[in-house]
């Protein structure tokens, strides 16, 4: 397998605070990588270097064949990364399908010429984006929400709509942020199957910040555990979850076994 | 030696050395213009702004006054002009400036009313000599202010004329419109009384504001009144949109009648197209044709005051030449009060006619014409009409 | 009074502020559109308008002197627009290429300085330009008028009031339904997510200036054939008149800067029925202070972007 995404020895500060540090990790196509770590542990911050919002202080970061380091989000998402987030992020005053078309931004050529003249070939591409950001709202289960304003869904269609408007941007690597938080038990599992569902049809690598043990150790490929922005263990859900330094993190700082009960990550 | 006669003998030496000088004394003081150096004629006028093709005609017109009298007593001569912006702040600033200047005999200005009048206080206090080519407003001559002068005409005049027209014509019941001047407002007001005292009727009186566009809300609110006329007090960028907007809003029988600040070839007539067709304004009888000629061979076509500040030039240097007294080095010395005496005692004939003031610094028998925009020959200008 | 509230002087007025009113929410949207996007107020805004005005000036008068005018009356004034437009979006551009972006993550008032700042510069080299001389719009079409018996309207009218109109539903549909339109809208709600979205934030941003300037310029030709006097300080008064415009609508909001600019038009047209004309600009300031105290929002609501 090729590797698609690869950071070499990542580092981010926050004035005196290191929030990463020297962090290695590879990533494989179509593999599901999940990401876990206390509270602070410094996991969307890894996404947020990633995507070039803000600028690493050390390494390098490596998508497909070329480094990434310094690129503006816009490029990032060009190249084919596209994230949710942990707080939803959607355009509230946009409907549900105007969301999508903004995903499909960078994937139209038409420019603003192309919108005055109002041509054939942006009538052609308009007309594309629709039937697209369509099927993308039948993928994601919301079909009769497209004019509803995206502030008006339920909290559960929000958190699918961002990830059928990070999807609309056509990825190779997909970085999700708690993506369940919030969410019922029932919907929590139905998300799960979407995500599984998204690696196999649409053959996406998936980065994965997830709280929900169950959901991580049950669709992930590998795990990769952060603690005070170092990486403390890495390997199959299986490995991780007996890895003594996890446990000791989990437990130094919740106090909460691991096991069959949720823990906060 | 004594103290006391210490005094005496340091009297006695002031009495010996400045005895020569004591035949030059002026109450008001003198200037001296050091042997050698130019005698500088200060101008207040609008230089950039809405009215400056007004201003810069005046200026052109006090400029080849100077160009043609040459040189006075072996001095020659300087146009220091100033941007007076048509108000009172910067009138008063140059006033300042150029009252303090000591190679400055007297200042052919300020353009505008409402720059004059704060200005001449100024003047009066440096006992500084102004004679105004283009100040009109009533009051300016009614302050009892001994060194101001003018060679323009005084509103009274004005209003009364125009108001004369009027009622002659029938436009018996008008409107007034003045742009809240000093000048336009006080010619405004004095036109309307002019012609309820001649048994007219005046329906509604506005002030608008200098240097909007808009005016055709406020005629709109005219429209129902049918007025005959409407008369404007104030300058030519206003009262051309004035002339414009009327068309615009449906006053099409009412007639426009204004003052000489819309006698204006470029401002009123050029600005204003065929908007200005059969337009009303008022102004002095027109100057010498030879010398309209000569200005215009060399300026381009002149605007309003051009001819005034000729002429007010011209008696100022002609009143320095008289009251100035050439001292043995080749200095001037002019006394400030016996400038001001030779001005008022002016009995000359300029190339706006016979030039005299009387008591208040007011040209004598002083004559105010009506003229019409007209549209003769493809050619539009303002026609002097009989009356 | 009440001859004044005749259906004869109540439509004209209309017409009067609708005519107005039209270019005061033409200006108005670029302040709208700016702050929607990057929540400062461009308040060098009247000075490309005022710039506008000049382009259209300097095409026009070129086509009088070609004599080009005499033979394309319709054709010259269309150019003379698209030049205006052109002229003004190339400042607009600039302006915030060298007075606003290195500001952008400045605290507020920084761009703000700089905005006026730009302004005032921008109007001294335009009084360099004319030599601070008012310059007067050549005649091109003489101005005819439509009657309807007691009642008639200029085609100046007509034709700015439609102008204003076909500019704005222009504009509407643009945002609405155009690719860069929905990222504009993205942009002004989340510019961070926009920009993860793969919008490139600083070319809308761009785009933006660009948009707002070319109205502008347009209104700053309908200023000059239906007011026929320009200079370098046109852009002040029309500016300040076009931002309360904008403020009364709710700033940020697109179809508030609209309505707010007719809101102000027809005001100032029906005010002075009922209090001297020499007041007319203190019904603008004066909406402007009511609106502010009363309701800060405007009528129809500033829009906030709803940040995570
Ligand atoms: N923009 C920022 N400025 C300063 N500190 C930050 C910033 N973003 C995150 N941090 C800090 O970096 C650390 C990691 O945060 P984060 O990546 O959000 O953790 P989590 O693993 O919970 O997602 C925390 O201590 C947080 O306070
Ligand atoms: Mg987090």
């Amino acid at each position: 397998m090729t590797i698609l995404l690869q950071t070499k020895g990542l580092s981010k500060r926050f004035g005196g605070l290191t929030a990463l540090n020297n962090i290695d990790l590879a990533l494989e196509s179509c593999v599901i990588l999940g990401l876990i770590g206390p509270n602070g542990a410094g996991k969307t911050t890894l996404f947020n270097c990633l995507t070039g919002v803000y600028p690493i202080d050390g390494g390098d970061i490596i998508f497909g064949n070329r480094s990434i380091r310094g690129l503006k989000s816009h490029v990032t998402t060009s190249l084919g990364i596209a994230r949710t987030f942990q707080n939803i992020r959607l355009f509230g005053n946009m409907t549900a399908l105007e969301n999508i078309l903004v995903g499909q931004h960078c994937r139209m050529k038409a420019g603003v010429w192309g919108a005055i003249a109002m041509n054939r070939s942006t009538l052609k591409e308009e007309k594309k984006a629709f039937g697209k950001a369509d099927e993308l709202l039948n993928f994601v289960g919301l079909n009769d929400q497209g004019d509803t304003l995206a502030k008006n869904l339920p909290y559960g269609d929000q958190r699918r709509l961002e990830i059928a408007r990070a999807l609309a941007v056509k990825p190779r690597l997909l970085l999700l942020d708690e993506p369940t938080a919030g969410m019922n038990p029932r919907e929590t599992a139905e998300l799960t199957g979407f995500i599984e569902q998204i690696r196999t049809e649409l053959e996406l690598s998936i980065l994965l910040i997830e709280h929900d043990m169950r959901v991580v150790m049950g669709i992930s490929d590998r795990v990769t555990v952060l603690d005070y922005g170092v990486k403390i263990a890495e390997g199959s859900p299986e490995e991780v979850r007996k890895n003594p330094k996890v446990i000791e993190a989990y437990l130094g700082r919740l106090g909460t076994m691991m096991g069959k009960r949720a823990v906060t990550a | 030696m004594t103290k006391k006669t210490q005094i005496i003998v340091l009297l006695a030496f002031f009495c010996l050395v400045l005895g020569p000088f004591s035949v030059h004394a002026d109450e008001w003081g003198t200037i001296t213009i050091p042997a050698g150096k130019p005698i500088k004629i200060g101008m207040g006028t609008m230089l950039t702004g809405d009215y400056a093709s007004l201003g810069i005609d005046i200026k052109h017109g006090a400029e080849m006054a100077v160009l043609d009298h040459g040189s006075i007593l072996g001095h020659s001569l300087v146009l220091q002009a100033e941007d007076d912006g048509c108000s009172g702040p910067p009138s008063v600033a140059i006033a300042e400036k150029l009252c303090n200047d000591p190679s400055v005999v007297g200042l052919v200005g300020y353009m505008c009313s409402g720059g004059s009048k704060p200005a001449s206080d100024i003047h009066d206090k440096y006992k500084v000599v102004m004679v105004s080519p283009s100040s009109t407003a009533l009051e300016l001559t009614a302050r009892g202010i001994p060194i101001f002068f003018r060679t323009c005409w005084n509103d009274r005049i004005q209003a009364e004329r125009a108001a004369a027209f009027a009622i002659k014509r029938g436009w018996t019941s008008v409107v007034v419109l003045h742009d809240k001047s000093d000048y336009g407002q006080s010619l405004a007001e004095d036109f309307g009384k002019n012609i309820e005292k001649r048994g007219g009727k005046v329906l509604a009186s506005e002030g608008l504001t200098r240097g909007d566009k808009d005016f055709s809300p406020v005629l709109t609110k005219i429209k129902p009144l049918r007025p005959k006329l409407i008369y404007f007090g104030g300058m030519a960028a206003e009262g051309v949109l004035v002339a414009r907007q009327m068309k615009r809003v449906g006053l099409r029988k009412t007639h426009f009648m204004s003052d000489d600040g819309c006698y204006t070839e470029k401002d009123f007539i050029q600005a204003g197209g065929k908007a200005s067709n059969g337009c009303y304004v008022t102004y002095a009888k027109e100057p010498d044709p030879v010398w309209v000629k000569r200005f215009e061979a060399k300026y381009g076509p002149r605007q309003t005051f051009s001819p005034q500040a000729y002429d007010a030039a011209t008696i100022l240097m002609r009143a320095v030449e008289k009251a100035a007294k050439k001292q043995p080095d080749g200095s001037l010395i002019i006394g400030k009060k016996a400038l001001r005496d030779a001005i008022a005692a002016t009995a000359y004939d300029g190339i706006t006619g016979r030039i005299a003031f009387d008591a208040h610094g007011d040209r004598t028998g002083s004559v105010v014409k009506i003229y019409k925009v007209v549209d003769e020959n493809g050619k539009r200008f303002f026609k002097q009409l009989e009356f | 009074m009440s001859y004044l509230l005749n259906p004869q002087v109540i439509i004209d007025q209309i017409i009067n502020g609708l005519t107005i009113g039209g270019i005061y929410a033409l200006i108005a949207l670029g302040y709208t559109l700016v702050y929607g996007i990057l929540f400062m107020i461009n308040f060098a805004h009247g000075e490309i308008f005022m710039f506008g005005s000049f382009g259209g000036f300097a095409a026009l008068t070129y086509f009088v002197n070609s004599g080009f005018s005499d033979t394309h009356p319709g054709l010259s004034i269309v150019a003379a627009f698209l030049a205006a437009m052109v002229v003004s979006a190339i400042l607009g551009a600039l302006l915030e290429r060298i007075a606003y972006r290195p500001l952008r993550n400045a605290p507020r008032l920084a761009p703000l300085i700089s905005a006026i700042g730009a302004s005032i510069f921008l109007q001294n080299v335009m009084m360099l330009i004319i030599k601070a001389r008012m310059q007067v719009y050549p005649d091109i079409i003489q101005e005819e008028f439509l009657e309807f018996g007691w009642f008639s309207i200029s085609y100046f009218q007509l034709f700015i009031i439609s102008g204003s109109v076909l500019l704005m539903v222009g504009l509407y549909l643009f945002i609405q339904k155009t690719k860069t339109g929905k990222a504009m809208r993205a942009v002004a709600e989340d510019r961070d997510a926009a920009s993860l979205m793969g919008i490139d934030v600083n070319r809308i941003i761009l785009i933006t200036f660009v948009i707002g300037s070319a109205l502008a310029a347009a209104a700053g030709v309908m200023v000059g054939i239906y007011y026929t006097q320009i200079d370098h300080m046109m852009g002040f008064i029309p500016g300040i008149k076009a931002f309360t415009a904008a403020v009364l609508g709710g700033i940020g909001n697109v179809p508030g800067a609209m309505l707010g600019g007719y809101f102000l038009g027809l005001a100032e047209a029906f005010g002075v029925l009922f209090m001297p004309a020499e007041y007319k600009d203190v019904i603008a300031f004066g909406l402007l202070v009511l609106v502010l105290i009363f309701r800060p929002s405007g009528i129809l609501g500033e829009v906030v972007s709803e940040r995570a």
